[in-house]
């Protein structure tokens, strides 16, 4: 009886937790059971309950747990099953109406052996003992492998989505890409990083010089542009060094390769505008062209078209400088404005590009640039020079007529293949200019005219090839040859006392050039290894041969020509040889990266001119590291830090000891030896962001200091100035810091973002005998917010903020302000701090799907304590309408609408004050018709 | 249905399959199991259900399951490129709407979080473990050559019929259908609008492959992920500029195209590509997706 009783008990106890367990099954699981997985009750209900138990353990003891336990039935079907818990222990209910005869337990781990065991009659605790066994992949039995297969029909995908209706080119809609920037040269920058390589459709056609292709490649023929972070041109250098270049790729759609488009641009206007261009494009496989003329009197600069904006010139390379001009027409700077605003110009166009790829892997590349150009611009200029007790102050007025020229030809020939690179690339350039000026200035009305013919040629050769090691081979050969002659004449003898002995006389022409020939052959074997770090080993040898000759003569008032008196002229000869041994090392481990460059270069430099009885040679060993780092503080923000030694050595155009005319107030000579410079410098960099909420901030600051063994003293006048190098010991310090931060504000659906920085440099000048050593110092805010409403409306702001300042360090006194200062000055008072601000507003407006209207305003102020404050406003407007059925659109812009006509600017450099006044292009409308043929 | 979305979910697929994922916290993939993953998302048009490929990566004590689409594609990328006749034209062929979560799954700790990646970003998510009360059947099927087992149970506010295999000495499931003795090799609901079928497996080439969770997934959770889409699809440009006054993400090579999704693609060549051509799955794949039948029916968080 009380045996039936507690029988009943259990029964009852047993379905009231079935009926639990069907119910709440997590309540039971976790309850009853100490191990997670639930219990197969289909067949349990009905029948009692029977309880199994058991441990795993191994052979040594240990307690296996996450095993799955398995009552199997002898045909393989599972009855129940559970998991072993953290002390190795299992629970199994089996329905009673089993057959114990006829099932067993299996236990499953991977790691360990399956163990099967029979389940006796009367046996309810079992002890298991696991064998510990390593997962053998190929005893895994696979009875089925996956179908490569897919399923669809076809379609062609259309990649327009950030094109908006007023788009045309793919520059325009580059611009709107996120992390992308166009400047206005045409530059493009991905996350403030310029590109390396603009590609279309994977080839390089435009090269480093591919503003042509935003400005004219028709978005529409665009299916997708691919942004290409570390990318590696070189396809055998691929995963085998770190590199953190960006380039950008154009895929082109398949139905605008097959045949060649172009485009007519008409465009005209007033007062007396013409804005005109016709271009071809084909891009296919093999053949690829982009062919463009165009002409313009509307203020948009061509030449624009032909600068190269590449970060790495594979010509340029390291070491190998041309050198610079040495005359100039001494004129002071450009309007702090885009240069459609001021540009008074007529120029024309060719720019021919084509490359076509052989079946051998060859590819083959003509670059063809022409331009010719007319400007013309007028401006007063002011300068005045603080010097310690006295002022020195001129001005200018001049009427600039300037006809540039250029002819540039580049071929290349590369196979650029997995196991090795060959390239050959060879540039001709033949350009220049001839700028007229009539120029009044303190004390004389004059003409000058400054004649510069610039001749370029150059051939680079290499050859990267992977030797059978897997390590890659660098063979690379550089000639160049660099030559810039110039001549300076100037009509009306002009500071005859110092240059004539004070007879008058009729003109002066300096004539000057330094043709220079550059051989660098590199040999460079990289290891790419396959663990952390990756090495490179690098011998280089430079060779450089320069002559420097110039001339300066004077006419006399008889007509016949003297050479200067009190010297000769230069003929000065120039050789340097250089041999660098490199190792860089680079070493990456989990969010830590870090890079080393260890170059050591013997150098040997020989100058000599016999005028001068000049002759000297110096031998010098120079080692410059660097080390980059960089460390991943979590998934988002890192922290970066750079340091770096730097050691410099002057150059041909700070050595020649012969009188040079270098503009028509600056004689230039030099008594220094070579000039050396060592320093350092180092930067640090937070990176904050939370892509969640979308905010991103980041801060840095930087150093750089050096110290030279010479330095520019200057003598002045109001008419003109000596400058002479000569020895001494000279530091130039500079500090920056800089903070970011953007938001985008969810509530208002808008980008806000405020960004600041700081800059301190200070350096040293030697005039009329002072020493003068000046600190500026700057600060810059810039806020900006875009948004955009009802799809129809957008709005942009952006502000720029400065505010510059320049001191004598130590005396924090005002220059310009001593005893002997002159009382009249209208500067007198000046104190010599600036403070600017620039906004822009741009709104658009699209009322109707094919017309847009965008107005754009741009507001400039200028306070400097003491003189009056100068504010500016331009305002533009431009419309577009597109008439989509005969492949047209209509453009309509105006220009200036407020019709400024005269910008004057102030600026500060050091212990100069400067004042320009120049005249602006006038109120302008101008009506394009654009025709796709 | 558009590029992005498959490619983004390649950008996981590698994400989490291959690298960037640091060795201490992962495992190697031990099998692959491929399902051919079928939705009936919008029950007004019953014709034009969501098909696509979806893989369990199955390791010793997590498992990681999202859309196969983006490994398909990237196959399919290098197996055309690898032809020697690849003449640049590539042709990209991808289901609908692949899934865009990743779920990577730990059963013993009775854990499961979401890697979502969204504008180069991988987002984790927290998510519940499903605790699924199955009931064993006797029934047994040959499946792909295993014998499979019937088990039924609900989950999300459906009910499932699952057969697993206990040939294999491997425990998991496709999505959140776990808790099964053996390997899940194919599971429908009742209704017939979910079903997952057997694809075939893999244990060979998956020694680059491990299971982990990103290294540079960013913790998060479903509003604020939620609240962030939101304002993408609003206003793409001004999210992706405030994003771009900071510092470039990382990856190899990232593409813009409709919706500005970056992709990463490791170790493709994209210069050789010239042109590419999508194929896509499914009827109605080209028409506006809507979702007014969810998978998981009653809310699991």
């Amino acid at each position: 009886m009380r045996e039936f009783l507690l029988f009943s008990l259990l029964i009852i106890c047993g379905a009231m937790a079935a009926t639990a367990a069907m119910t709440t099954g997590t309540a039971m699981k976790t309850a009853t059971t100490p191990a997670r997985a639930p219990i197969s009750i289909s067949t349990w209900i009905q029948s009692q309950a029977q309880r199994i138990e058991g441990v795993l353990k191994t052979g040594e003891g240990h307690l296996v747990s996450h095993a799955t336990v398995l009552l199997k039935h002898v045909s393989g079907r599972v009855i129940t099953f559970n998991t072993s818990d953290a002390q190795g222990r299992f629970t199994l209910i089996l329905p009673d109406t089993v057959n114990r005869s006829s099932i067993y337990i299996e236990v499953n781990h991977l790691g360990y052996a399956r163990v099967k065991l029979p389940v006796g009659n009367e046996q309810h605790i079992y002890s298991v003992v696991m064998e510990e066994q390593t997962i053998d992949l190929e005893e895994i039995d696979i009875k089925s492998r996956p179908r490569i297969d897919a399923r669809g029909d076809t379609l062609s995908y259309d990649v327009g989505s950030f094109a908006q209706t007023e788009d045309r080119t793919i520059g325009e809609v580059l611009r709107r890409m996120p992390g992308m920037e166009v400047s206005e040269s045409g530059q493009i920058k991905y996350n403030n990083k310029a590109i390396s390589n603009f590609y279309i459709d994977g080839d390089d056609l435009l090269a480093d010089r591919y503003a042509i292709g935003t400005k004219t490649i028709p978005h529409a023929m665009v299916q997708k542009l691919e942004v290409l972070q570390n990318h590696q041109p070189l396809k055998v250098l691929r995963n085998k060094s770190f590199t953190d270049q960006v380039a950008v790729n154009l895929v082109i759609r398949e139905d605008a390769k097959l045949k060649m488009t172009g485009q007519l641009k008409l465009g005209a206007g007033l007062p007396r505008q013409y804005d005109s261009e016709i271009n071809s494009i084909l891009f296919n496989k093999k053949f690829k062209m982009l062919n463009v003329a165009k002409g313009n009197n509307t203020g948009i600069d061509l030449g624009s078209d032909f600068s190269s904006l590449g970060t790495s010139d594979q010509l340029s390379g390291i070491g190998n400088f041309k050198p610079p001009a040495l005359l100039s027409p001494g004129i002071g700077g450009a309007p702090a404005l885009p240069k459609s605003r001021y540009f008074m110009n007529h120029s024309g166009s060719v720019n021919a590009n084509n490359l076509i790829n052989l079946r051998s892997g060859l590819q083959l590349r003509s670059n063809l640039n022409l331009l010719i150009d007319a400007n013309d611009l007028e401006s007063v200029s002011g300068t005045e020079v603080y010097l310690g007790a006295d002022t020195i102050r001129y001005t200018e007025l001049q009427r600039l007529e300037n006809n540039p020229f250029l002819t540039a030809l580049n071929l290349t020939a590369t196979f650029n293949a997995e196991t090795y690179y060959f390239n050959n690339a060879l540039q001709l350039n033949y350009r220049g200019a001839t700028a007229s000026s009539a120029l009044q200035n303190n004390t004389a009305d004059f003409e000058q005219d400054l004649r510069d013919r610039m001749r370029d040629f150059s051939n680079a050769l290499e050859y990267v090839p992977r030797l059978r090691n897997g390590n890659i081979l660098n063979v690379a050969w550089h000639l160049s040859y660099y030559n810039q002659p110039q001549i300076l004449s100037i009509e009306e003898g002009i500071n005859a006392d110092v240059l004539n002995d004070g007879v008058p006389f009729a003109a002066v022409q300096q004539s000057a050039e330094i043709p220079s020939w550059v051989s660098r052959i590199s040999l460079g074997y990289r290891l790419p290894g396959s663990g952390r770090i990756r090495q490179f080993y690098g011998l280089t040898s430079l060779s450089e041969r320069q002559q420097m000759q110039s001339v300066l003569r004077l006419q006399q008032t008889d007509g016949h020509w003297d050479t200067y008196a009190e010297s000769p002229g230069n003929l000065l000869e120039w050789w340097r040889n250089e041999l660098t041994v490199a190792a860089n090392y680079e070493f990456k481990s989990g969010g830590f990266e870090a890079s080393l460059s260890l170059p050591l270069t013997a150098q040997s430099i020989r100058y000599g001119d016999e005028r001068f009885e000049l002759d000297t040679s110096r031998a010098r060993l120079i080692f410059s590291p660097v080390l980059r780092t960089k460390y991943a503080l979590n998934a988002e923000d890192y922290l970066s830090f750079s340091y770096g030694v730097h050691e410099r050595t002057g150059n041909i155009s700070e050595v020649y000891r012969g009188v040079v005319l270098t503009d028509y107030r600056t004689l230039r000579a030099n008594e220094a030896g070579l000039r050396a410079s060592s320093g350092h410098g180092g930067s640090l960099h937070y990176n904050f962001q939370r892509s969640i909420s979308l905010l991103f901030a980041n801060a840095g600051i930087s150093f750089n200091r050096s110290m030279a063994s010479s330095i520019t003293a200057t003598v002045m006048s109001n008419d003109i100035a000596r400058t002479v190098l000569i020895p001494f010991e000279n530091n130039v310090s500079s500090f920056g810091a800089h903070a970011g931060v953007s938001k985008y504000i969810f509530a208002l659906g808008a980008t806000g973002s405020l960004k600041g920085s700081w800059s301190s440099s200070g350096f040293n000048q030697l005039i009329n005998d002072e020493s003068l050593p000046y600190i500026t110092r700057s600060w810059t805010l810039t806020p900006a917010l875009e948004a955009r409403f009802w799809k129809v409306l957008s709005a942009g702001y952006e502000a720029t903020g400065t505010w510059t300042g320049s001191r004598l360090a130590g005396s924090g006194g005002v220059p310009g302000t001593g005893e002997n200062a002159d009382p009249d000055s209208d500067f007198l008072q000046l104190d010599r701090r600036i403070r600017r601000l620039d906004q822009r507003l741009s709104l658009g407006y699209s009322p109707l799907r094919l017309l847009n209207l965008r107005l754009e305003s741009r507001h400039q102020h200028i306070h400097q304590p003491g003189m009056e404050d100068l504010d500016y406003i331009f305002i533009d407007l431009r419309s577009r309408y597109s008439l989509r059925k005969w492949r047209m659109d209509i453009d309509l812009d105006i220009t200036n609408l407020a019709n400024v006509k005269r910008y004057e600017t102030f600026g500060i450099t050091a212990n100069q004050f400067t004042y320009g006044r120049f005249q602006l292009r006038s109120r302008m409308a101008v009506m394009k018709v654009t025709f796709n043929i | 249905m558009d590029i992005p979305k498959i490619l983004m979910s390649l950008t996981a697929a590698v994400l989490c399959g291959m690298s960037n994922i640091s060795a201490q916290e992962s495992e190697p993939v031990l099998l692959q199991v491929h399902y051919e993953f079928y939705h009936l998302h919008d029950t007004l048009q019953p014709d034009h259900p969501n098909r696509e490929e979806v893989v369990l990566y199955v390791g010793r004590q997590s498992l990681l399951y999202g859309s196969y689409e983006g490994q398909r594609i990237e196959q399919n990328i290098k197996k055309q490129m690898d032809d020697p006749s690849f003449d640049g034209d590539l042709v990209i062929k991808s289901s609908a709407r692949p899934s865009e979560e990743f779920l990577f799954i730990r059963p013993r700790n009775e854990e499961i979080k979401v890697v979502y990646p969204f504008n180069s970003v991988n987002y984790l998510l927290e998510s519940s473990y499903p605790h699924i009360d199955w009931i064993i059947e006797s029934e047994t099927r040959n499946i792909g050559g295993y014998q499979a087992q019937k088990a039924v149970g609900e989950f999300g506010g459906r009910r499932y019929t699952a057969w697993f295999t206990v040939e294999l000495p491997f425990q998991g499931g496709p999505w959140k259908l776990q808790g099964l003795p053996g390997l899940v090799l194919e599971a429908t609901d009742e209704a017939g609008e979910v079903k997952f079928t057997y694809g075939g497996m893999e244990t060979q080439n998956l020694t680059d492959h491990r299971i982990g969770i990103p290294d540079n997934a960013i913790p998060t959770d479903r509003r604020a992920l939620d609240r962030l889409k939101e304002a993408y699809q609003k206003n793409p440009q001004a999210i992706t500029s405030a994003r771009s006054k900071a510092a470039a993400p990382s990856g190899n090579i990232i593409s813009f195209s409709a919706g500005g999704n970056p992709f990463s693609l490791s170790e493709i060549d994209v210069s050789r590509i010239k042109s590419v051509t999508v194929q896509k799955g499914g009827p109605g794949s080209s028409g506006t997706y809507v979702l007014n039948n969810p998978l998981e029916r009653t809310n699991p968080e």
